[in-house]
């Protein structure tokens, strides 16, 4: 072939490598910066009942209490956070329809809260919500 | 030099199959932690609410809560009302929460999802 002879193959350049290097390099600090290795999760939260209104759906819920000490009561009996989630099951058993409703103290922070919530929902509570 | 084009390259590929890019978000927010399997599903509009219980709808900051009810009824699709991810700090106080579900409960909202991050 023509261009073998001539050897204009092996000399020609498509596009010089330092420039390469420099899209490469800004591909990569940019990947560095925006990529976030946390994974999220979501939660649903149900909307709390509200306060002093006779109908709402949320009567006849057991109770979870935070106190801001961080112990915990449910149906005013003292429970540990790591039971809790055995009880939740032991209860859902005697009434598999059960409501939970999480009370936090004032002061505590939103992360104990959504531990306590999390251990109800391990329990296999469905329906968890909020009050205060 | 071609050793180390190849190795950015298997770092870029590393970054864009590892990581996701980070959602834009109002404040830097660190979510709590939570045991939860369920994927994150976009909603038609997210709320942040930072350390300090500041509040933010969208890309906007939330001074009272008759800008939250307005900026909640200006997303009502066809009467439906809309959908709701809430972003919030897990330092704050939790009636913070609490108290923004109340309000949101009284908009009509029935669907709010908390979104967690899981447990390093």
């Amino acid at each position: 072939m023509q261009f073998q002879k001539t050897g204009t193959r092996s000399k020609r350049r498509w596009l010089s490598l330092t420039s390469l290097i420099d899209v490469v390099f800004l591909l990569l600090i940019f990947f560095m910066l925006t990529t976030s290795f946390s994974q999220q999760r979501m939660m649903s939260l149900d909307i709390p009942a509200n306060k002093g209104k006779g109908q709402s759906a949320w009567q006849g819920g057991s109770l979870v209490r935070v106190h801001s000490n961080g112990e915990l009561d449910l149906n005013g009996k003292t429970v540990k956070l790591s039971e809790l989630s055995m009880k939740t099951n032991q209860h859902l058993l005697k009434r598999p329809d059960a409501r939970f409703i999480v009370r936090p103290d004032p002061g505590l922070r939103l992360q104990e809260v959504i531990a306590v919530m999390d251990q109800l929902r391990v329990g296999g509570a469905e329906m968890v919500s909020l009050i205060r | 030099m071609t050793p180390l084009v190849s190795v950015i390259f298997l770092l870029i590929i590393f970054f864009l199959v590892a990581g996701t890019v980070r959602s834009p978000s109002f404040w830097d927010i660190e979510h709590p932690h939570s045991s939860s399997t369920m994927k994150v599903v976009p909603m038609s509009l997210t709320i942040f609410v930072d350390q300090d219980g500041k509040r933010a709808v969208g890309k906007r900051e939330v001074r009272n809560r008759y800008q939250l009810r307005y900026l909640i009824d200006e997303n009502f699709i066809q009467g439906q009302p809309p959908s709701i991810e809430i972003h919030a700090d897990q330092r704050v106080d939790a009636h913070e929460v609490v108290k923004l579900l109340e309000e949101i409960r009284s908009s009509g909202v029935s669907k709010v999802e908390l979104i967690t991050e899981v447990k390093p």
